[in-house]
Protein backbone atom coordinates (compact mmCIF):
# COMPACT_ATOMS: atom_id res chain seq x y z
CA UNK A 1 0.00 0.00 0.00
CA UNK A 2 1.34 3.40 -0.97
CA UNK A 3 0.08 6.93 -0.39
CA UNK A 4 1.03 8.90 -3.49
CA UNK A 5 -0.71 12.24 -3.08
CA UNK A 6 -2.42 14.05 -0.26
CA UNK A 7 -4.71 17.03 -0.70
CA UNK A 8 -6.12 19.05 2.19
CA UNK A 9 -8.58 21.94 2.06
CA UNK A 10 -9.44 23.91 5.18
CA UNK A 11 -8.25 21.03 7.35
CA UNK A 12 -7.00 22.08 10.81
CA UNK A 13 -4.37 24.78 10.17
CA UNK A 14 -4.08 24.10 6.41
CA UNK A 15 -5.98 26.28 3.96
CA UNK A 16 -4.75 24.42 0.93
CA UNK A 17 -2.14 21.69 0.79
CA UNK A 18 -1.05 19.36 -1.99
CA UNK A 19 1.92 17.08 -1.41
CA UNK A 20 3.39 14.08 -3.16
CA UNK A 21 4.83 11.40 -0.95
CA UNK A 22 7.86 9.23 -1.42
CA UNK A 23 7.42 5.42 -1.43
CA UNK A 24 9.98 5.11 1.40
CA UNK A 25 10.46 7.42 4.37
CA UNK A 26 8.84 10.84 4.48
CA UNK A 27 9.95 13.18 7.24
CA UNK A 28 7.95 16.20 8.30
CA UNK A 29 10.25 18.59 10.15
CA UNK A 30 9.07 21.67 12.00
CA UNK A 31 8.66 23.34 15.36
CA UNK A 32 5.79 22.41 17.64
CA UNK A 33 2.38 23.76 16.68
CA UNK A 34 3.18 24.16 12.98
CA UNK A 35 0.90 21.35 11.74
CA UNK A 36 2.99 18.17 11.52
CA UNK A 37 0.58 15.98 13.46
CA UNK A 38 -2.34 17.42 11.47
CA UNK A 39 -0.92 15.73 8.36
CA UNK A 40 -0.61 12.43 10.26
CA UNK A 41 -4.18 12.86 11.45
CA UNK A 42 -5.43 13.50 7.89
CA UNK A 43 -3.71 10.38 6.54
CA UNK A 44 -5.04 8.28 9.43
CA UNK A 45 -8.52 9.70 8.82
CA UNK A 46 -8.42 8.14 5.34
CA UNK A 47 -7.85 4.71 6.88
CA UNK A 48 -10.63 4.71 9.43
CA UNK A 49 -13.01 7.50 8.44
CA UNK A 50 -12.55 8.87 11.94
CA UNK A 51 -10.03 11.15 13.61
CA UNK A 52 -7.96 9.46 16.29
CA UNK A 53 -7.63 12.75 18.14
CA UNK A 54 -11.23 13.89 18.48
CA UNK A 55 -14.72 12.45 18.07
CA UNK A 56 -15.96 15.89 16.92
CA UNK A 57 -15.40 16.41 13.20
CA UNK A 58 -16.19 20.08 13.66
CA UNK A 59 -12.80 20.57 15.30
CA UNK A 60 -11.06 19.44 12.11
CA UNK A 61 -12.39 22.41 10.14
CA UNK A 62 -10.03 25.36 9.77
CA UNK A 63 -11.01 28.20 12.07
CA UNK A 64 -13.61 30.47 10.45
CA UNK A 65 -14.51 27.99 7.67
CA UNK A 66 -17.57 25.73 7.43
CA UNK A 67 -16.19 22.60 5.75
CA UNK A 68 -13.02 20.58 5.23
CA UNK A 69 -11.93 18.19 2.50
CA UNK A 70 -9.19 15.55 2.38
CA UNK A 71 -8.34 13.58 -0.72
CA UNK A 72 -5.72 10.83 -0.76
CA UNK A 73 -4.53 8.97 -3.80
CA UNK A 74 -3.36 5.47 -2.80
CA UNK A 75 -1.82 2.62 -4.72
CA UNK A 76 -3.35 -0.63 -3.49
CA UNK A 77 -2.42 -3.97 -5.12
CA UNK A 78 -1.00 -1.79 -7.91
CA UNK A 79 -4.44 -0.23 -8.44
CA UNK A 80 -5.06 3.43 -7.93
CA UNK A 81 -7.59 4.27 -5.18
CA UNK A 82 -8.90 7.72 -4.33
CA UNK A 83 -10.18 8.14 -0.77
CA UNK A 84 -12.05 11.34 0.02
CA UNK A 85 -13.25 12.27 3.47
CA UNK A 86 -15.09 15.56 3.78
CA UNK A 87 -17.16 17.19 6.46
CA UNK A 88 -19.36 20.24 6.37
CA UNK A 89 -21.46 21.69 9.16
CA UNK A 90 -24.45 21.56 6.85
CA UNK A 91 -24.14 18.11 5.29
CA UNK A 92 -22.11 16.23 7.88
CA UNK A 93 -19.48 13.67 6.95
CA UNK A 94 -19.12 12.20 3.47
CA UNK A 95 -16.72 9.43 2.53
CA UNK A 96 -16.09 8.48 -1.10
CA UNK A 97 -14.01 5.65 -2.57
CA UNK A 98 -13.08 6.35 -6.17
CA UNK A 99 -16.01 8.74 -6.28
CA UNK A 100 -18.51 6.23 -4.88
CA UNK A 101 -20.30 7.43 -1.78
CA UNK A 102 -19.98 5.15 1.28
CA UNK A 103 -23.05 4.87 3.48
CA UNK A 104 -21.22 4.59 6.75
CA UNK A 105 -17.73 4.63 8.18
CA UNK A 106 -18.39 1.03 9.25
CA UNK A 107 -18.77 -0.13 5.70
CA UNK A 108 -15.68 1.77 4.74
CA UNK A 109 -13.08 0.65 7.31
CA UNK A 110 -10.53 -1.64 5.78
CA UNK A 111 -10.14 -0.08 2.32
CA UNK A 112 -6.79 1.35 3.40
CA UNK A 113 -4.64 -0.08 6.18
CA UNK A 114 -2.68 2.33 8.30
CA UNK A 115 -0.66 1.76 11.45
CA UNK A 116 0.08 4.70 13.71
CA UNK A 117 2.47 5.12 16.62
CA UNK A 118 2.39 8.33 18.60
CA UNK A 119 2.26 9.99 22.02
CA UNK A 120 -1.46 9.14 22.42
CA UNK A 121 -0.73 5.43 22.16
CA UNK A 122 0.13 4.82 25.79
CA UNK A 123 -3.54 5.05 26.75
CA UNK A 124 -4.00 1.64 25.13
CA UNK A 125 -1.78 0.15 27.83
CA UNK A 126 -2.52 2.60 30.64
CA UNK A 127 -6.19 3.33 30.03
CA UNK A 128 -9.25 1.27 30.90
CA UNK A 129 -10.28 -2.00 29.21
CA UNK A 130 -12.44 0.03 26.80
CA UNK A 131 -9.31 1.48 25.18
CA UNK A 132 -7.94 -2.00 24.55
CA UNK A 133 -11.25 -3.26 23.18
CA UNK A 134 -11.39 -0.27 20.84
CA UNK A 135 -7.87 -1.02 19.64
CA UNK A 136 -8.69 -4.70 19.03
CA UNK A 137 -12.00 -3.98 17.33
CA UNK A 138 -10.50 -1.43 14.95
CA UNK A 139 -7.65 -3.81 14.20
CA UNK A 140 -9.85 -6.83 13.50
CA UNK A 141 -12.50 -4.77 11.67
CA UNK A 142 -9.92 -3.45 9.24
CA UNK A 143 -9.02 -7.02 8.28
CA UNK A 144 -12.32 -8.93 8.52
CA UNK A 145 -15.57 -7.63 7.09
CA UNK A 146 -17.66 -10.21 8.93
CA UNK A 147 -16.32 -9.02 12.28
CA UNK A 148 -17.54 -5.50 11.56
CA UNK A 149 -21.08 -6.78 10.98
CA UNK A 150 -20.97 -8.95 14.08
CA UNK A 151 -19.88 -6.00 16.22
CA UNK A 152 -22.74 -3.84 14.95
CA UNK A 153 -25.22 -6.68 15.48
CA UNK A 154 -23.89 -7.42 18.95
CA UNK A 155 -24.23 -3.78 20.01
CA UNK A 156 -27.83 -3.66 18.85
CA UNK A 157 -28.79 -6.91 20.59
CA UNK A 158 -26.99 -5.73 23.73
CA UNK A 159 -28.92 -2.43 23.76
CA UNK A 160 -32.22 -4.31 23.39
CA UNK A 161 -31.29 -6.78 26.11
CA UNK A 162 -30.13 -4.03 28.50
CA UNK A 163 -33.34 -2.12 27.94
CA UNK A 164 -35.34 -5.25 28.69
CA UNK A 165 -33.34 -5.83 31.89
CA UNK A 166 -34.18 -2.27 32.95
CA UNK A 167 -37.79 -1.96 31.86
CA UNK A 168 -39.02 -5.53 31.69
CA UNK A 169 -37.91 -6.92 35.03
CA UNK A 170 -41.43 -6.80 36.44
CA UNK A 171 -42.37 -9.38 33.77
CA UNK A 172 -39.84 -11.87 35.07
CA UNK A 173 -42.26 -13.63 37.38
CA UNK A 174 -44.11 -15.07 34.42
CA UNK A 175 -43.09 -17.70 31.89
CA UNK A 176 -43.63 -15.07 29.18
CA UNK A 177 -41.15 -12.75 30.86
CA UNK A 178 -38.50 -15.44 30.97
CA UNK A 179 -39.09 -16.16 27.30
CA UNK A 180 -38.88 -12.44 26.51
CA UNK A 181 -35.39 -12.34 28.02
CA UNK A 182 -34.41 -15.60 26.41
CA UNK A 183 -35.03 -14.32 22.87
CA UNK A 184 -32.24 -11.79 23.43
CA UNK A 185 -29.88 -14.35 25.00
CA UNK A 186 -30.38 -16.66 22.05
CA UNK A 187 -29.25 -13.89 19.72
CA UNK A 188 -26.53 -12.43 21.96
CA UNK A 189 -24.72 -15.72 22.47
CA UNK A 190 -23.92 -16.79 18.88
CA UNK A 191 -22.73 -13.31 17.83
CA UNK A 192 -20.86 -12.84 21.12
CA UNK A 193 -19.12 -16.18 20.76
CA UNK A 194 -18.02 -15.39 17.19
CA UNK A 195 -16.52 -12.11 18.42
CA UNK A 196 -14.75 -13.83 21.33
CA UNK A 197 -13.20 -16.53 19.15
CA UNK A 198 -11.97 -13.94 16.65
CA UNK A 199 -10.48 -11.82 19.43
CA UNK A 200 -8.81 -14.84 21.04
CA UNK A 201 -7.20 -15.84 17.75
CA UNK A 202 -6.05 -12.35 16.81
CA UNK A 203 -4.61 -11.60 20.27
CA UNK A 204 -2.65 -14.83 20.07
CA UNK A 205 -1.21 -13.93 16.67
CA UNK A 206 -0.58 -10.34 17.72
CA UNK A 207 1.14 -11.54 20.88
CA UNK A 208 3.72 -13.62 19.06
CA UNK A 209 4.34 -10.90 16.45
CA UNK A 210 4.66 -8.17 19.08
CA UNK A 211 6.95 -10.45 21.08
CA UNK A 212 9.24 -10.85 18.06
CA UNK A 213 9.35 -7.09 17.54
CA UNK A 214 9.97 -6.47 21.24
CA UNK A 215 12.89 -8.87 21.24
CA UNK A 216 14.59 -6.81 18.54
CA UNK A 217 13.97 -3.43 20.14
CA UNK A 218 14.47 -4.15 23.83
CA UNK A 219 17.45 -6.03 25.16
CA UNK A 220 15.63 -8.05 27.78
CA UNK A 221 12.19 -9.25 28.72
CA UNK A 222 9.44 -11.42 27.25
CA UNK A 223 6.44 -9.42 26.01
CA UNK A 224 3.13 -11.22 25.98
CA UNK A 225 -0.47 -10.24 25.27
CA UNK A 226 -3.30 -12.17 26.83
CA UNK A 227 -6.94 -12.05 25.90
CA UNK A 228 -9.02 -11.85 29.04
CA UNK A 229 -12.68 -12.57 28.32
CA UNK A 230 -15.36 -11.45 30.76
CA UNK A 231 -15.96 -15.06 31.82
CA UNK A 232 -13.70 -18.10 31.90
CA UNK A 233 -13.43 -20.13 28.74
CA UNK A 234 -10.66 -22.52 27.72
CA UNK A 235 -8.66 -20.26 25.39
CA UNK A 236 -6.50 -23.02 23.95
CA UNK A 237 -9.77 -24.43 22.63
CA UNK A 238 -9.60 -22.09 19.64
CA UNK A 239 -7.18 -24.55 18.06
CA UNK A 240 -9.67 -27.38 18.20
CA UNK A 241 -12.59 -28.12 15.88
CA UNK A 242 -14.48 -24.89 15.24
CA UNK A 243 -18.00 -26.24 15.69
CA UNK A 244 -17.02 -27.89 18.99
CA UNK A 245 -15.47 -24.65 20.27
CA UNK A 246 -18.54 -22.61 19.33
CA UNK A 247 -20.64 -25.20 21.15
CA UNK A 248 -18.51 -25.14 24.26
CA UNK A 249 -18.28 -21.34 24.45
CA UNK A 250 -22.02 -20.97 23.87
CA UNK A 251 -22.77 -23.42 26.66
CA UNK A 252 -20.54 -21.58 29.11
CA UNK A 253 -21.91 -18.18 28.05
CA UNK A 254 -25.48 -19.38 28.63
CA UNK A 255 -24.59 -20.97 31.98
CA UNK A 256 -22.96 -17.74 33.15
CA UNK A 257 -25.91 -15.64 31.99
CA UNK A 258 -28.23 -17.90 33.97
CA UNK A 259 -26.01 -17.65 37.02
CA UNK A 260 -25.93 -13.85 36.84
CA UNK A 261 -29.56 -13.32 35.92
CA UNK A 262 -30.61 -12.02 39.35
CA UNK A 263 -27.75 -9.52 39.48
CA UNK A 264 -28.40 -8.42 35.91
CA UNK A 265 -32.06 -7.76 36.61
CA UNK A 266 -31.13 -5.86 39.74
CA UNK A 267 -28.59 -3.66 37.95
CA UNK A 268 -30.44 -3.47 34.64
CA UNK A 269 -27.38 -4.24 32.51
CA UNK A 270 -25.70 -7.20 30.84
CA UNK A 271 -22.76 -8.09 33.06
CA UNK A 272 -20.79 -10.45 30.82
CA UNK A 273 -19.94 -10.70 27.15
CA UNK A 274 -17.43 -9.27 24.67
CA UNK A 275 -18.38 -5.73 25.74
CA UNK A 276 -16.66 -6.51 29.06
CA UNK A 277 -13.54 -8.16 27.65
CA UNK A 278 -10.00 -7.08 28.47
CA UNK A 279 -6.47 -7.63 27.20
CA UNK A 280 -3.38 -7.80 29.42
CA UNK A 281 0.17 -6.72 28.48
CA UNK A 282 2.87 -8.45 30.45
CA UNK A 283 6.65 -8.49 30.42
CA UNK A 284 8.15 -11.58 32.04
CA UNK A 285 4.65 -12.36 33.35
CA UNK A 286 4.32 -9.03 35.15
CA UNK A 287 1.32 -6.86 34.19
CA UNK A 288 2.94 -3.69 32.86
CA UNK A 289 -0.23 -1.60 33.11
CA UNK A 290 0.32 -1.39 36.86
CA UNK A 291 3.90 -2.53 37.36
CA UNK A 292 5.71 -1.43 34.19
CA UNK A 293 7.94 1.64 33.86
CA UNK A 294 6.98 4.37 31.40
CA UNK A 295 9.88 3.21 29.19
CA UNK A 296 8.70 -0.41 29.23
CA UNK A 297 5.18 0.68 28.35
CA UNK A 298 6.41 2.80 25.44
CA UNK A 299 8.58 0.01 24.05
CA UNK A 300 5.78 -2.52 24.49
CA UNK A 301 3.42 -0.18 22.66
CA UNK A 302 5.83 0.26 19.78
CA UNK A 303 6.27 -3.52 19.63
CA UNK A 304 2.47 -3.87 19.52
CA UNK A 305 2.27 -1.45 16.60
CA UNK A 306 5.00 -3.31 14.73
CA UNK A 307 3.20 -6.56 15.48
CA UNK A 308 0.05 -4.95 14.08
CA UNK A 309 2.01 -4.07 10.95
CA UNK A 310 3.17 -7.66 10.51
CA UNK A 311 -0.34 -8.97 11.21
CA UNK A 312 -1.87 -6.77 8.50
CA UNK A 313 0.85 -7.84 6.11
CA UNK A 314 0.25 -11.53 6.89
CA UNK A 315 -3.53 -11.35 6.71
CA UNK A 316 -4.01 -9.01 3.74
CA UNK A 317 -0.80 -9.67 1.82
CA UNK A 318 0.05 -5.99 1.68
CA UNK A 319 2.14 -3.60 3.72
CA UNK A 320 0.17 -0.99 5.60
CA UNK A 321 1.35 2.62 5.73
CA UNK A 322 3.20 3.45 8.94
CA UNK A 323 2.77 6.80 10.66
CA UNK A 324 5.25 7.71 13.39
CA UNK A 325 4.32 10.82 15.32
CA UNK A 326 7.10 12.43 17.33
CA UNK A 327 9.14 9.27 17.85
CA UNK A 328 12.23 11.16 18.98
CA UNK A 329 10.50 12.25 22.15
CA UNK A 330 8.88 8.83 22.57
CA UNK A 331 11.95 6.63 22.13
CA UNK A 332 15.64 6.97 22.96
CA UNK A 333 18.26 6.82 20.16
CA UNK A 334 19.12 3.15 20.63
CA UNK A 335 15.43 2.11 20.47
CA UNK A 336 15.02 4.28 17.39
CA UNK A 337 18.00 2.58 15.73
CA UNK A 338 16.26 -0.77 16.25
CA UNK A 339 13.04 0.68 14.90
CA UNK A 340 14.66 1.96 11.69
CA UNK A 341 16.25 -1.43 11.22
CA UNK A 342 12.93 -3.15 11.76
CA UNK A 343 11.09 -1.10 9.15
CA UNK A 344 13.96 -0.93 6.71
CA UNK A 345 12.00 -2.82 4.06
CA UNK A 346 9.57 -1.30 1.61
CA UNK A 347 7.13 0.05 4.15
CA UNK A 348 6.07 3.58 3.38
CA UNK A 349 6.53 5.66 6.51
CA UNK A 350 5.59 9.20 7.48
CA UNK A 351 7.61 10.54 10.40
CA UNK A 352 7.27 13.81 12.26
CA UNK A 353 10.19 15.41 14.10
CA UNK A 354 11.16 18.77 15.52
CA UNK A 355 14.83 18.25 14.76
CA UNK A 356 16.21 17.63 11.29
CA UNK A 357 19.03 15.62 12.85
CA UNK A 358 16.75 12.57 12.86
CA UNK A 359 17.62 12.23 9.17
CA UNK A 360 21.14 11.18 10.08
CA UNK A 361 19.68 8.07 11.67
CA UNK A 362 18.39 6.61 8.41
CA UNK A 363 20.64 4.48 6.30
CA UNK A 364 18.53 5.09 3.19
CA UNK A 365 17.28 8.24 1.53
CA UNK A 366 14.18 10.03 2.69
CA UNK A 367 11.99 12.82 1.43
CA UNK A 368 12.00 15.83 3.71
CA UNK A 369 9.18 18.32 4.15
CA UNK A 370 9.59 21.53 6.10
CA UNK A 371 6.42 22.39 7.99
CA UNK A 372 5.80 25.97 9.01
CA UNK A 373 2.51 27.49 10.17
CA UNK A 374 0.19 25.59 7.87
CA UNK A 375 2.36 25.38 4.80
CA UNK A 376 4.73 22.66 3.66
CA UNK A 377 7.85 22.95 1.54
CA UNK A 378 9.74 20.04 0.06
CA UNK A 379 13.34 20.40 1.11
CA UNK A 380 15.18 17.72 -0.82
CA UNK A 381 14.43 14.55 -2.63
CA UNK A 382 17.72 12.78 -2.38
CA UNK A 383 19.83 11.13 0.21
CA UNK A 384 20.31 12.59 3.63
CA UNK A 385 23.31 10.59 4.64
CA UNK B 1 -41.07 29.22 8.93
CA UNK B 2 -41.93 32.65 10.31
CA UNK B 3 -41.52 34.19 6.87
CA UNK B 4 -44.62 32.42 5.58
CA UNK B 5 -48.18 33.65 6.07
CA UNK B 6 -49.92 31.65 8.77
CA UNK B 7 -52.02 29.23 6.62
CA UNK B 8 -48.94 28.37 4.56
CA UNK B 9 -46.83 27.83 7.66
CA UNK B 10 -49.56 25.57 9.10
CA UNK B 11 -49.71 23.50 5.91
CA UNK B 12 -45.92 23.03 5.82
CA UNK B 13 -45.88 22.11 9.48
CA UNK B 14 -48.59 19.45 9.00
CA UNK B 15 -46.84 17.98 5.98
CA UNK B 16 -43.57 17.78 7.88
CA UNK B 17 -45.20 15.52 10.43
CA UNK B 18 -45.48 12.81 7.77
CA UNK B 19 -42.73 10.21 7.65
CA UNK B 20 -39.77 10.82 5.32
CA UNK B 21 -40.86 14.40 4.63
CA UNK B 22 -38.37 17.05 5.66
CA UNK B 23 -38.67 20.84 5.55
CA UNK B 24 -37.67 21.13 1.89
CA UNK B 25 -40.06 18.45 0.61
CA UNK B 26 -42.83 19.91 2.78
CA UNK B 27 -42.28 23.34 1.22
CA UNK B 28 -42.34 21.93 -2.29
CA UNK B 29 -45.54 20.00 -1.60
CA UNK B 30 -47.18 23.05 -0.04
CA UNK B 31 -46.38 25.24 -3.06
CA UNK B 32 -47.64 22.47 -5.34
CA UNK B 33 -50.93 22.33 -3.44
CA UNK B 34 -51.37 26.12 -3.86
CA UNK B 35 -50.80 25.82 -7.59
CA UNK B 36 -53.21 22.95 -8.46
CA UNK B 37 -56.97 23.48 -9.08
CA UNK B 38 -59.16 23.70 -6.02
CA UNK B 39 -61.12 20.53 -6.98
CA UNK B 40 -57.94 18.48 -6.86
CA UNK B 41 -57.14 19.80 -3.42
CA UNK B 42 -60.65 18.96 -2.26
CA UNK B 43 -60.34 15.46 -3.65
CA UNK B 44 -57.07 15.00 -1.75
CA UNK B 45 -58.60 16.31 1.47
CA UNK B 46 -61.68 14.09 1.03
CA UNK B 47 -59.51 11.05 0.36
CA UNK B 48 -57.57 11.69 3.56
CA UNK B 49 -60.70 12.04 5.69
CA UNK B 50 -62.45 9.16 3.93
CA UNK B 51 -59.54 6.78 4.43
CA UNK B 52 -59.30 7.72 8.06
CA UNK B 53 -63.05 7.31 8.64
CA UNK B 54 -63.69 4.14 6.68
CA UNK B 55 -60.60 2.08 7.27
CA UNK B 56 -60.53 0.02 10.44
CA UNK B 57 -58.45 -2.92 11.49
CA UNK B 58 -59.95 -6.39 11.19
CA UNK B 59 -61.01 -7.69 14.59
CA UNK B 60 -59.72 -11.15 13.64
CA UNK B 61 -56.39 -10.67 11.87
CA UNK B 62 -55.55 -7.02 12.49
CA UNK B 63 -55.16 -6.18 8.81
CA UNK B 64 -56.61 -2.90 7.52
CA UNK B 65 -60.10 -3.30 6.09
CA UNK B 66 -63.32 -1.51 5.23
CA UNK B 67 -65.65 -4.19 6.61
CA UNK B 68 -65.07 -6.30 9.69
CA UNK B 69 -64.00 -9.12 9.48
CA UNK B 70 -61.86 -8.41 6.43
CA UNK B 71 -62.27 -9.92 2.97
CA UNK B 72 -59.40 -12.37 3.52
CA UNK B 73 -60.72 -13.70 6.84
CA UNK B 74 -64.20 -14.22 5.32
CA UNK B 75 -62.99 -15.77 2.04
CA UNK B 76 -64.12 -19.44 2.03
CA UNK B 77 -61.59 -20.42 -0.62
CA UNK B 78 -58.66 -19.69 1.68
CA UNK B 79 -56.88 -22.36 3.70
CA UNK B 80 -58.03 -21.83 7.28
CA UNK B 81 -55.45 -24.24 8.68
CA UNK B 82 -52.57 -21.95 7.76
CA UNK B 83 -51.71 -18.54 9.25
CA UNK B 84 -48.88 -16.23 8.18
CA UNK B 85 -47.77 -13.87 10.95
CA UNK B 86 -46.45 -10.51 9.72
CA UNK B 87 -45.39 -7.27 11.39
CA UNK B 88 -47.41 -4.75 9.36
CA UNK B 89 -50.40 -4.57 7.00
CA UNK B 90 -48.09 -3.64 4.14
CA UNK B 91 -46.47 -7.06 4.52
CA UNK B 92 -49.86 -8.67 3.78
CA UNK B 93 -49.98 -6.81 0.46
CA UNK B 94 -46.46 -8.06 -0.36
CA UNK B 95 -47.37 -11.68 0.35
CA UNK B 96 -50.68 -11.38 -1.51
CA UNK B 97 -48.91 -10.07 -4.60
CA UNK B 98 -46.90 -13.28 -4.85
CA UNK B 99 -50.11 -15.23 -5.37
CA UNK B 100 -48.34 -18.13 -3.65
CA UNK B 101 -49.96 -17.95 -0.26
CA UNK B 102 -53.56 -18.98 0.21
CA UNK B 103 -53.85 -19.15 3.98
CA UNK B 104 -54.91 -16.48 6.47
CA UNK B 105 -52.88 -13.68 8.03
CA UNK B 106 -52.17 -12.26 11.42
CA UNK B 107 -50.84 -8.70 11.62
CA UNK B 108 -48.87 -8.10 14.84
CA UNK B 109 -48.61 -4.34 14.41
CA UNK B 110 -44.88 -4.27 15.08
CA UNK B 111 -42.05 -6.33 16.55
CA UNK B 112 -40.71 -6.77 20.08
CA UNK B 113 -38.23 -3.95 20.72
CA UNK B 114 -37.47 -2.92 24.31
CA UNK B 115 -35.57 0.14 23.01
CA UNK B 116 -38.80 1.43 21.49
CA UNK B 117 -40.82 0.43 24.55
CA UNK B 118 -42.52 -2.41 22.67
CA UNK B 119 -42.93 -5.58 24.70
CA UNK B 120 -44.84 -8.79 23.87
CA UNK B 121 -48.01 -7.27 25.30
CA UNK B 122 -47.83 -4.26 23.01
CA UNK B 123 -48.24 -6.22 19.79
CA UNK B 124 -51.13 -8.49 18.88
CA UNK B 125 -49.81 -11.75 20.34
CA UNK B 126 -52.71 -12.57 22.66
CA UNK B 127 -55.06 -12.14 19.69
CA UNK B 128 -53.03 -14.69 17.75
CA UNK B 129 -53.05 -17.18 20.63
CA UNK B 130 -56.81 -16.82 20.91
CA UNK B 131 -57.20 -17.65 17.22
CA UNK B 132 -54.96 -20.69 17.63
CA UNK B 133 -56.94 -21.98 20.61
CA UNK B 134 -59.90 -22.82 18.31
CA UNK B 135 -57.95 -25.82 16.99
CA UNK B 136 -58.45 -25.19 13.26
CA UNK B 137 -54.94 -23.95 12.58
CA UNK B 138 -52.30 -26.61 11.80
CA UNK B 139 -49.36 -24.43 10.85
CA UNK B 140 -48.13 -20.92 11.66
CA UNK B 141 -45.62 -19.35 9.27
CA UNK B 142 -43.70 -16.57 10.97
CA UNK B 143 -42.84 -13.91 8.41
CA UNK B 144 -41.48 -11.12 10.60
CA UNK B 145 -38.52 -9.11 9.26
CA UNK B 146 -35.13 -10.89 9.26
CA UNK B 147 -33.56 -8.31 11.61
CA UNK B 148 -32.75 -8.52 15.33
CA UNK B 149 -36.22 -7.42 16.46
CA UNK B 150 -38.03 -9.62 13.92
CA UNK B 151 -35.92 -12.61 15.01
CA UNK B 152 -36.66 -11.96 18.68
CA UNK B 153 -40.38 -11.79 17.89
CA UNK B 154 -40.27 -15.02 15.87
CA UNK B 155 -38.44 -16.88 18.65
CA UNK B 156 -40.88 -15.59 21.23
CA UNK B 157 -43.87 -16.71 19.15
CA UNK B 158 -42.32 -20.11 18.46
CA UNK B 159 -41.88 -20.73 22.20
CA UNK B 160 -45.51 -19.86 22.87
CA UNK B 161 -47.02 -21.75 19.94
CA UNK B 162 -45.04 -25.01 19.97
CA UNK B 163 -46.61 -26.31 23.23
CA UNK B 164 -50.03 -25.98 21.52
CA UNK B 165 -49.02 -28.78 19.15
CA UNK B 166 -49.15 -26.54 16.11
CA UNK B 167 -46.37 -26.59 13.52
CA UNK B 168 -44.33 -23.38 13.55
CA UNK B 169 -42.21 -22.43 10.56
CA UNK B 170 -40.06 -19.43 9.74
CA UNK B 171 -39.77 -18.03 6.22
CA UNK B 172 -36.34 -18.79 4.75
CA UNK B 173 -33.79 -16.03 4.49
CA UNK B 174 -30.94 -16.14 2.11
CA UNK B 175 -29.95 -15.17 -1.35
CA UNK B 176 -32.18 -12.97 -3.47
CA UNK B 177 -33.49 -14.57 -6.67
CA UNK B 178 -31.49 -13.38 -9.65
CA UNK B 179 -28.70 -12.36 -7.29
CA UNK B 180 -25.07 -13.24 -7.65
CA UNK B 181 -23.36 -15.24 -4.90
CA UNK B 182 -20.36 -12.99 -5.30
CA UNK B 183 -22.27 -9.91 -4.20
CA UNK B 184 -23.97 -11.37 -1.13
CA UNK B 185 -22.51 -10.60 2.30
CA UNK B 186 -21.12 -13.31 4.58
CA UNK B 187 -24.07 -13.30 6.98
CA UNK B 188 -26.56 -13.79 4.16
CA UNK B 189 -24.53 -16.62 2.64
CA UNK B 190 -24.15 -18.28 6.06
CA UNK B 191 -27.92 -18.05 6.58
CA UNK B 192 -28.55 -19.43 3.12
CA UNK B 193 -26.31 -22.43 3.86
CA UNK B 194 -28.04 -22.94 7.20
CA UNK B 195 -31.42 -22.96 5.49
CA UNK B 196 -30.40 -25.18 2.56
CA UNK B 197 -32.72 -27.92 1.39
CA UNK B 198 -32.37 -31.22 -0.35
CA UNK B 199 -33.01 -31.38 -4.07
Amino acid sequence: MLLEKLRLRNFRNYTSLDIELFPGKNVLVGDNGQGKTNVIEAIHLCGTGKSYRTPRENELIKWGESAFYTGSRFLRNNDSLLVEVAYSQEKGKRIRLDGVHQDSAMEYIGAVNIVIFGPDDLRIIKGGPGERRRFLDLEISSIYEGYRRDLAGYRRILSQRNRFLKDGRHLMNSIQGKTALDVWDKQLIPVGVRIMIKRAKIVEKLSSLAHAAYKEIASTGFLKLDYLPSFDVPLDATHRDKAAVIDEYSRIFQRELNRLKKAELLQGITLIGPHRDNMVFSIDDVDIRTFGSQGQQRTAMLALRLGELDLIRNETGEDPILLLDDVSSELDPSKRAHLWKYIDGDIQTVITATDQKILNEFPKSAKVFKVQSGSIKEVNDGSSG
Amino acid sequence: MSRYVQPMADLIEQLMRLPSIGPKTAQRLAFHILKIPKENVERLADALIDAKNKIISCSVCGNITEQDPCSICTDDRRDKTLIAVVEESKDVILLERTGEFHGLYHVLGGAISPMDGIGPDDISISGLLKRLSHGTVKEVIIATDPNIEGEATSMYLARLIKPLDIKVTRIAHGLPVGGDLEYADEVTIARAIEGRREL
